[in-house]
């Protein structure tokens, strides 16, 4: 179903009888779901559904049972980059993006400006937020958080990146530039789960597609989904799905 | 080495570099221990105000007051009752970092609960305590004192002085991505479980090795107003470090030689913490200033 590179050092990730359950609520059952490395992987599904939570257990975030398994190419664990679901910073901190870039990036403390790091320079020019390097992180608009973000995420090479609604109250030009920085990245061979709502992005962009609706409805191609989705599924619930 | 030092400034004082109260020893010991204190609570600080628990440093000083009190009734010296004042307050931090991750009670909720407990404790056995000993000693330790602190002092401050700074070099990107956003921390294997155990021993631990300048009640306060003013004055996590350290260590300095200087019958704690709120007057007042020149 997916295309693998031979490049790639991500992983594979297989969901065994996964089940999430907070309190007495039960957030997700019985996933079971393979992912191969090098795979671009559209998670959809009704809000509420718990895609956003397949995405916390398979970071131990969120207490789970059942089994996730990544398989790391020849046994060497890679890094992860995650981007959570529209993060809030405190706009009265005054930490700005280039504080938030060294911290995830390096580990000489971040009070510490000895000498810039052409790394963090690079990855600011490739996400055109150089111009606000010095910004508070809080005080940066939805599009322009995201791109911090996801900056942030991509700045460690990871082998595989989560994406919790990545393009969420991003503008179209923003749209643009996130997805075509992904499709450099998807084309290194890295893996890619990303939860998302707009459906053009997923049929266009993801080579497999996860229906969560608090269990694992379907997983196959966005034809194979969009297809069931339109033969069992009002036209409103579909938009509310996809 | 103390005597030393004790000589370096008396020669000081005699050449008329230094004012006569440096003669004293107990006042040099002050000194040397506010230029430890300063810094260490300005920097911890910091990241209180990061995580938002500027509540959990009060709860940990009074935690301080019952460790106190603990340790005199159990016949530890009056003026260094370290080992209960320690034991209590390290049990009392990790008692309530094991119970947040235990229960879905809110965590300021939480350390509420735990800083009536500590309190409605320590006042109690303050009591027993007043009874058995002088009771101006007892206010020495709710609120500080330049008299008290000592050669034994001075060695534990600059023990947590080594230690927290060699944390700090090696650990503070991931303690500030840890406060900043749990989440992404964790995607990247930062232990954030042991980050927050380590931050709440390291309150404790810091809170304890300064409550015999500042005092008990008051301990917590130069973790928070420091850092709160530094955060409206400062444009980046560095500025903010370095004005909270500043404050910190300016107010402490102040708050000791002042009082002595100009023979004022203040404690220092109180002596400090109001030179903090000076501070923090003047980062409001900065801080509208610059938001109305826009």
């Amino acid at each position: 179903m997916s295309e693998s590179h031979s490049t790639s050092a991500s992983p594979s990730v297989k969901f065994q009888q996964l089940q999430v359950k907070i309190e007495q609520n039960t957030l997700l059952s019985g996933v079971d779901l393979d992912i191969e490395p090098g795979c671009w992987l559209g998670i959809v599904g009704p809000n509420g559904g718990g895609k956003s939570t397949l995405l916390k257990a398979l970071l131990g975030l969120v207490p789970h049972q059942g089994q996730i398994h990544l398989d790391w190419h020849q046994g060497k664990i890679g890094a992860v980059g995650y981007v959570p679901q529209l993060a809030p910073f405190d706009a009265t901190l005054p930490i700005t993006v280039l504080d938030y870039l060294r911290m995830v990036s390096q580990d000489r403390p971040v009070w510490l400006r000895y000498k810039q790091s052409e790394k963090i320079s690079q990855k600011m020019a490739q996400f055109e937020i150089s111009d606000f390097a010095d910004k508070r992180i809080g005080t940066l608009s939805t599009g322009e958080r995201q791109r911090v973000l996801l900056c942030g995420a991509l700045i460690n090479e990871p082998d595989i990146l989560l994406l919790d609604e990545p393009l969420a109250g991003v503008d179209k030009q923003g749209h643009q530039l996130i997805l075509d920085m992904l499709s450099d990245y998807h084309q290194q061979g890295n893996s890619i789960l990303m939860v998302e709502h707009h459906w053009h992005v997923v049929s266009k962009y993801c080579q497999q597609v996860a229906l969560i609706d608090g269990k694992l409805v379907k997983a196959g191609t966005a034809e194979q989904i969009f297809r069931l989705l339109q033969a069992n599924t009002s036209p409103l619930d579909l938009a509310n799905i996809a | 080495m103390l005597d030393s030092i004790h000589q370096f400034f008396s020669t000081l004082v005699q050449q008329a570099w230094l004012p006569e109260m440096f003669s004293y020893g107990f006042l040099v010991n002050a000194f040397l221990a506010s230029l430890m204190i300063g810094p260490l609570l300005g920097a911890l600080g910091t990241l209180v105000v990061v995580k938002r628990l500027a509540f959990l440093s009060e709860a940990v000083g009074h935690s301080a007051l019952t460790g106190v009190s603990i340790g005199i009734l159990l016949g530890e010296p009056i003026t260094a009752p370290w080992i209960s004042l320690f034991a209590f307050s390290i049990v009392f931090s990790l008692s309530l970092q094991w119970v947040r991750g235990r229960t879905t009670v809110p965590y300021d909720a939480l350390i509420g609960v735990f800083l009536a407990f500590a309190l409605a404790l320590g006042a109690a056995l303050l009591m027993i305590v007043a009874k058995k000993v002088n009771a101006h000693l007892v206010e020495q330790v709710l609120f500080g004192s330049v008299l008290t602190a000592d050669g034994q002092d001075l060695v534990i401050l600059f023990v947590m002085f080594v230690l927290i700074v060699g944390l700090a070099f090696k650990y503070a990107n991931k303690a500030y991505l840890t406060a900043l956003s749990p989440e992404i921390a964790k995607s990247l294997r930062v232990n954030t479980k042991l980050h927050d155990y380590g931050f709440v021993l390291l309150i404790a631990l810091m809170t304890v090795a300064a409550v015999k300048i500042i005092g008990a009640i008051l301990v917590g306060a130069l973790l928070l107003i420091p850092a709160a003013s530094a955060r409206l004055l400062a444009n980046n996590l560095k500025t903010m470090l370095a004005w909270s350290m500043l404050i910190a260590t300016s107010s402490a300095l102040a708050g000791v030689l002042l009082p002595m200087y100009m023979q004022w019958a203040v404690p220092t704690g109180p002596a400090i913490i109001l030179v903090a709120c000076v501070w923090f007057v003047f980062a409001i007042a900065n801080h509208s200033l610059s938001r109305q020149r826009g």
